[in-house]
C-alpha cells in the first residue's frame, strides 16, 4: 500500500513539473504574475510620501478578458509616473478590487475603497453593469470616478455628478451598425442575439429603434443568459427566420466566438455584425478563420498617432503581447496621468477637481490626443471605425463621423 | 418534421456532453457520498490541459487528449487523497463540511486555470473537423463523434458495474458501506476506483465540451453547477438517473430556446427541475438511501 501511495506522489509532482515547465515557456497569455520581458522602469527621482487611488475593474469571470489587460494598461502608466516625478514627488498607489464585471461585487468593491482605502478617485468600472453598480456609492461619497469603457447610454443619466468616462456611448455605436446594415449592406431583416447585460441591451434596443426606424424589420430578437455555451437552437432559428444580417451582442469574446461557430456551422452566410467585443485583436487573430468576414462598430481611436503608437509599443514590450483592446486599454492608461494632473492641480480639493473635469477641454495626456467632457460626464466623440475582420486582423473599413 | 429531427440532435449534442459529467457525478456521489462539486472543475481542467497540449506543446490531437484525461483522473484521484479521505478518518463525515471542501476545491482549480492559462476564450477550430449534411441535420465530425462515443462509454460502464467483479464491488459500497467491509471489500479502494472513473469520465466530457464550444476558465463554476442539477434530477447515486436528467433538462432547453425564447432557458430547466423534485424529492430515478 505505502509503495503505491509513494509511486502516486512521485508520478503526480513528475507530471506537475513538467507541466509547469512547458506552459510557461510557452505561455500565450501575459497575466499579471509572471515576470514581463521588460521590467518597469526604476525611480530617477526620490519619492516620498503616498498617494493612493482606487481601481475597479474585473480580475477574475469571464469579464476578466478586458479587466486584466485594462489593469495593465494601468500599472503601466503608475510605473511611467513613479518612475518619473510621482505625483508632486509622491509615489501613486493603486488598490485594485475585483468587480466581476457584475453591479452588486462593484458596489461591494467601491465600499471597501472609499470606506477602508479612504481613496479620492477610482478608475472603474469596465462593464456598465459594474460602473452603474458602483455610481450610488461613489456619488454619496464624492469619489471623482472615471471609467475606460463602460459605454452604456444609461450613464449619461445615471452615473451622477462624480462619474466620468472616456469611453463614448453606445447610444451612437448601435445607431450607426443599424445605417450600416440598412444602407450600406441593404439589409431588409435582422436578427438580433445579446446577452442579458446592461452594455448589451442597451444596444440592443438602440440598434432595433435605429433598425426599425430606417424601414427594416427584427425577425429575431433574443437575449441569452451570461453562461450558456450551447447556441445551436438559437443558430437554427436565426437561419429559419432568414435574416438579411445577424447583428451578434455578447458581452465578453467566449459566448460570442460560440454563437459565430453555431451560424457558421449552420452554414449561415449572412453578414455578421458586432459591436467592439468581437473584434478584440487577439479573438481575431486566435479564430482567424471562424471569424472571417465579421464587421465591428467601435469608437475611432487613430493607432497611428504619436501618442497612440507609443503607448501600444510600451505596452507590448512590456507585457509581450499586443494589446487586445487599444481603445479601452489607452483610456485606462490615459485616465491615470488626467488623474495625476487633477490631483497635482487640486490636491486637497476635491470639488475644484470635480469642477475641472466637468469643463475640461482639448487635454491631452496618456494616449490620448484631445480629451472633451461633457456636462454629463461624457467624452465627447463622434468618431466610429467600421472594421472588418481579415485573415485574423481586423482591419478598418471606414470611419463615420456624426 | 425536419426541424424535430433536427432539435433532437440539438439535445443529444449537449445532452451527451453533459451526461458523461454527470454520471461521473452520480458514481463518484453513489460510492462516497461525497458532492463532488469540482467536478465541472475536473471538466474543464480537462479541457485546459487538451488545449495545452495541442496549442501549447503542440502534441498530435490523440497525445492530447491522453494528456487531458490523465489530468483529470490525477487531478480527481488526488482531490479524493488529499481532502475528501483526510476528512473522513479525522472527523465525523459532517455534510457540510465536506460540501465546503469541494466547492473551495472548484475555486481553487478555477483560479489557478485563470492564473496559468490567462482569461481570454481558448478555441479548437481545427478539432471540430468539417461540415456534413446528413439529411436535414448539419453535423460537425466532432459532434458526430459525440453521439458515437457517448452511447459506447455508458454502454461499457454499465456492462463494468453490472457484470464484472470490480463493478460489483463498487455497487455494493454504494449501497451499504459497512457490510461490503464485512464482506471483505476495501471501502477505501473501492472509493479512490469511484474517483478515478469519475473522474475520467470527466475528463472525456471536458475534451467533449472543449472542441465542441470553447473554453473560459469560469466555465467551471457553470460546468459544476449544471452537472449537480442534472445528477439530483436524475436521482444523485443512480447512473441511468445522472443521463436521463442530461437528457431531459437539455430537451427543456432546448425546446424553450426554440418556441419560446432564449432568455427563458435557464428559468424553464429550472421550474422543471422543480417540478419533478416536488413530485418526487428524490429524483426521477434516486432511492431513499440509508444515512451509511
Amino acid at each position: 500500500m505505502k509503495n503505491t501511495r509513494f509511486l502516486w506522489w512521485i508520478v503526480a509532482i513528475v507530471l506537475v513539473g513538467v507541466l509547469f515547465y512547458f506552459v510557461s515557456t510557452n505561455k500565450q497569455t501575459a497575466d499579471t504574475n509572471t515576470p514581463e520581458t521588460v521590467l518597469p522602469p526604476t525611480p530617477s527621482v526620490e519619492l516620498e510620501g503616498e498617494v493612493t487611488i482606487g481601481a475597479v475593474v474585473p480580475l477574475t469571470g469571464e469579464g476578466a478578458a478586458y479587466g486584466l489587460p485594462i489593469q495593465q494598461a494601468i500599472m503601466l502608466a503608475v510605473d511611467e509616473i513613479n518612475a518619473s516625478t510621482g505625483i508632486s514627488k509622491q509615489k501613486l498607489i493603486v488598490k485594485y478590487e475585483d468587480g466581476k464585471c457584475e453591479g452588486k461585487e462593484a458596489s461591494t468593491s467601491a465600499q471597501k475603497l472609499v470606506n477602508v482605502d479612504q481613496v479620492q478617485y477610482i478608475l472603474g468600472a469596465v462593464c456598465s453593469g459594474e460602473t452603474l453598480g458602483l455610481a450610488p456609492i461613489i456619488n454619496e461619497n464624492k469619489v471623482i470616478t472615471i471609467s475606460p469603457s463602460a459605454t452604456s447610454p444609461d450613464i449619461t443619466t445615471k452615473g451622477g455628478e462624480y462619474m466620468f468616462r472616456f469611453a463614448p456611448s453606445d447610444a451612437l455605436a448601435g445607431r450607426i451598425a443599424a445605417g450600416y446594415a440598412f444602407d450600406d449592406l441593404g439589409a431588409k431583416t435582422a436578427a438580433v442575439l445579446s446577452e442579458n447585460t446592461d452594455y448589451a441591451q442597451a444596444l440592443r434596443s438602440v440598434f432595433t429603434k435605429a433598425f426599425k426606424d430606417a424601414g427594416g424589420t427584427i425577425v429575431i430578437d433574443e437575449a441569452y443568459n451570461t453562461g450558456i455555451t450551447d447556441f445551436r437552437t438559437q443558430a437554427l432559428k436565426i437561419k429559419n427566420a432568414g435574416a438579411d444580417i445577424v447583428y451578434i451582442l455578447p458581452q465578453t469574446p467566449a459566448p460570442g466566438v460560440a454563437i459565430v461557430k453555431a451560424l457558421r456551422d449552420q452554414k449561415m452566410d449572412a453578414p455578421l455584425l458586432t459591436a467592439e467585443v468581437l473584434i478584440g485583436r487577439d479573438v481575431a487573430k486566435e479564430n482567424a478563420e471562424l471569424m472571417e468576414g465579421v464587421i465591428g462598430f467601435e469608437a475611432f481611436y487613430d493607432e497611428e498617432s504619436d501618442r497612440a503608437s507609443s503607448f501600444l509599443e510600451k505596452y507590448e514590450a512590456r507585457f509581450g503581447e499586443a494589446a487586445p483592446f487599444p481603445l479601452f486599454m489607452a483610456n485606462g492608461y490615459s485616465s491615470v496621468y488626467l488623474v495625476k494632473d487633477l490631483i497635482e492641480a487640486h490636491p486637497d480639493d476635491i470639488e475644484a477637481a470635480k469642477t475641472t473635469l466637468s469643463t475640461l477641454e482639448g487635454w491631452a495626456g496618456g494616449a490620448l490626443g484631445n480629451v472633451t467632457l461633457d456636462e454629463n460626464g461624457d467624452i465627447e466623440w463622434n468618431t466610429y471605425s467600421i472594421r472588418k475582420i481579415t485573415d485574423g486582423k481586423v482591419e478598418q473599413i471606414e470611419t463615420v463621423s456624426l | 418534421m425536419d426541424i424535430a429531427i433536427q432539435l433532437f440532435v440539438n439535445v443529444l449534442i449537449p445532452g451527451s456532453i453533459f451526461a458523461l459529467g454527470t454520471v461521473g457525478f452520480s458514481l463518484i456521489y453513489a460510492v462516497t457520498r461525497v458532492f463532488h462539486l469540482a467536478q465541472g472543475g475536473v471538466m474543464i481542467a480537462a479541457g485546459y490541459a487538451l488545449f495545452a497540449g495541442v496549442s501549447l506543446l503542440e502534441w498530435p490531437a490523440w497525445a492530447a487528449v491522453l494528456l487531458a484525461l490523465a489530468v483529470a483522473v490525477i487531478l480527481g484521484g488526488f482531490m479524493n487523497a488529499i481532502v475528501y479521505e483526510r476528512m473522513r478518518t479525522r472527523t465525523i463525515v459532517s455534510t457540510a463540511g465536506t460540501l465546503i471542501a469541494t466547492l473551495s476545491l472548484l475555486l481553487i482549480v478555477q483560479n489557478i486555470l485563470l492564473a496559468f492559462f490567462g482569461s481570454a476564450a481558448k478555441t479548437f477550430g481545427k478539432l471540430s473537423g468539417d461540415i456534413h449534411e446528413i439529411g436535414p441535420v448539419l453535423i460537425s465530425t466532432h459532434e458526430i463523434r459525440v453521439l458515437v462515443l457517448t452511447p459506447i462509454i455508458l454502454l461499457a460502464l454499465g456492462l463494468f458495474l453490472w457484470k464484472s467483479r470490480t463493478g460489483k464491488a463498487l455497487r455494493a459500497v454504494a449501497d451499504h458501506e459497512t457490510v461490503a467491509e464485512i464482506v471483505g471489500i476495501s471501502s477505501k479502494k473501492m472509493r479512490a476506483l469511484a474517483f478515478v472513473i469519475g473522474s475520467l469520465l470527466a475528463g472525456i466530457s471536458g475534451v467533449l465540451f472543449a472542441i465542441e464550444y470553447n473554453l473560459e476558465p469560469s466555465m467551471s463554476t457553470m460546468a459544476s453547477v449544471r452537472v449537480f442539477l442534472r445528477a439530483i434530477l436524475g436521482g444523485v447515486g443512480s447512473i441511468g438517473g445522472g443521463a436521463l436528467g442530461s437528457y431531459l433538462t437539455e430537451a427543456v432547453m432546448v425546446l424553450t430556446g426554440w418556441y419560446w425564447n432564449a432568455a427563458w432557458i435557464d428559468f424553464m430547466a429550472f421550474v422543471m427541475i422543480m417540478a419533478v423534485l416536488l413530485i418526487k424529492p428524490v429524483g426521477l430515478f434516486g432511492k431513499k438511501k440509508r444515512s451509511v
